[in-house]
């Protein structure tokens, strides 16, 4: 339930927050669902990207979900070690 | 054999089935919204569109209660001081709606089309405009925009039947030929992001605080104004700041049209 719900306020933060609240939201997200920082990316690119500029919120989306998945693995490794 | 089988579970732990199902879910909708976007544009605004006007509902609703816990008295002064100085304007500007009655015919009134901004910035990121009206409209690729007062902000980049982006100007990186001051001293204007604007030019230049810059649109229109000119003794160059005459935060109506960007 937990990860539905910030991965929700990813989602919908493109539509009422500045970037900066929705990167926040989005790495929130990634710790429960590390490809939602891919996901609120594109989603940022679907909606305000205008032709012939650079897709950064793709760019950015994909580097968030590997941190985050480095992030999840790191924290698992440590959890398994003990 | 052991060596194996901790290779084997190392690899898979990395992410849990439910993470992975979730994570492969997640992504197939929005390649489908990316599909939908490229087949239908249209239909990707029209969705998002209620949700915008649900965000500046609430966001003038918000700045309106946190009015309400101002000073009570200096409410009560500021009300009256603006409702002089609306009964002046009035008759102001009634006297002036009467000259021009005189002079109608012969004064160009404002062509182009008249579109709400849904989003801006710092909601909407790439220093874009998104507008209510598209073809549908008239609208056309190309059109450029104006703010307040007819200072132009940026030109039409893509658009659907009800709706449009528009790029700024002061879109970061974007350069933009342009003039300053009386002299219409030629220059590069740089976008910096957010409405604002930034030149290098010679030292020698000319270029002082206050010239204003202009635009190439139908003639050369004013955008903003020199506020800070800086030079280093090592460099020929003067790095030059601009103060615009619009703040995209604020827009919520702008003009499109009909003038295209040279």
């Amino acid at each position: 339930m937990t990860r539905v719900l910030f991965f929700i306020a990813a989602l919908s933060a493109p539509l009422f927050f500045p970037a900066s609240i929705a990167i926040i939201l989005a790495a929130l997200a990634s710790f429960f669902i590390p490809l939602a920082a891919l996901s609120v990316g594109i989603w940022y690119d679907l909606l305000y990207l205008p032709g012939g500029h650079f897709p950064y919120g793709l760019m950015w989306g994909a580097i968030g979900s590997l941190v985050a998945l480095g992030v999840r693995r790191f924290v698992e490794t440590r959890i398994i070690g003990g | 054999m052991k060596k194996q089988s901790f290779r084997r579970h190392s690899a898979v732990s990395l992410l849990s089935p439910t993470v992975r199902t979730a994570g492969v879910i997640v992504l197939v909708v929005i390649l489908l919204l990316a599909i939908i976007r490229f087949v239908f544009p249209g239909s990707l605004m029209a969705l998002a569109t209620p949700f915008w006007n649900l965000s500046s509902t609430l966001t003038g609703g918000v700045g309106g209660i946190m009015d309400s816990f101002g000073n009570t008295r200096m409410l009560t002064e500021d009300h009256d001081r603006l409702l002089e100085e609306n009964i002046a304007l009035s008759a102001e500007v009634a006297e002036l709606e009467a000259r021009l009655a005189d002079v109608e015919g012969l004064v160009d009134t404002p062509e182009g089309i008249l579109a709400g901004v849904l989003a801006r910035p710092p909601i909407a990121p790439y220093d874009v405009l998104i507008l209510g009206a598209g073809t549908e409209a008239g609208i056309r690729e190309g059109h450029l925009v104006y703010g307040n007062g007819g200072v132009p902000i940026g030109v039409i980049r893509s658009l659907s039947e009800g709706n449009a982006r528009a790029a700024l100007f002061s879109e970061a990186g974007r350069e933009t030929p342009g003039w300053v001051g009386a002299d219409r001293i030629p220059v590069s204007v740089s976008g910096t992001g957010a409405g604002t604007f930034r030149m290098t030019v010679a030292k020698d230049s000319g270029i002082l605080v206050g010239d204003v810059v202009y635009l190439p649109g139908p003639g050369a229109l004013p955008i903003g104004f020199v506020s800070r000119v800086e030079t280093d003794p090592s460099s020929p160059d003067a790095r030059v700041h601009v103060f615009p005459y619009t703040n995209p935060f604020t827009l919520s109506v702008v003009r499109v049209g009909p003038h295209l960007l040279p």
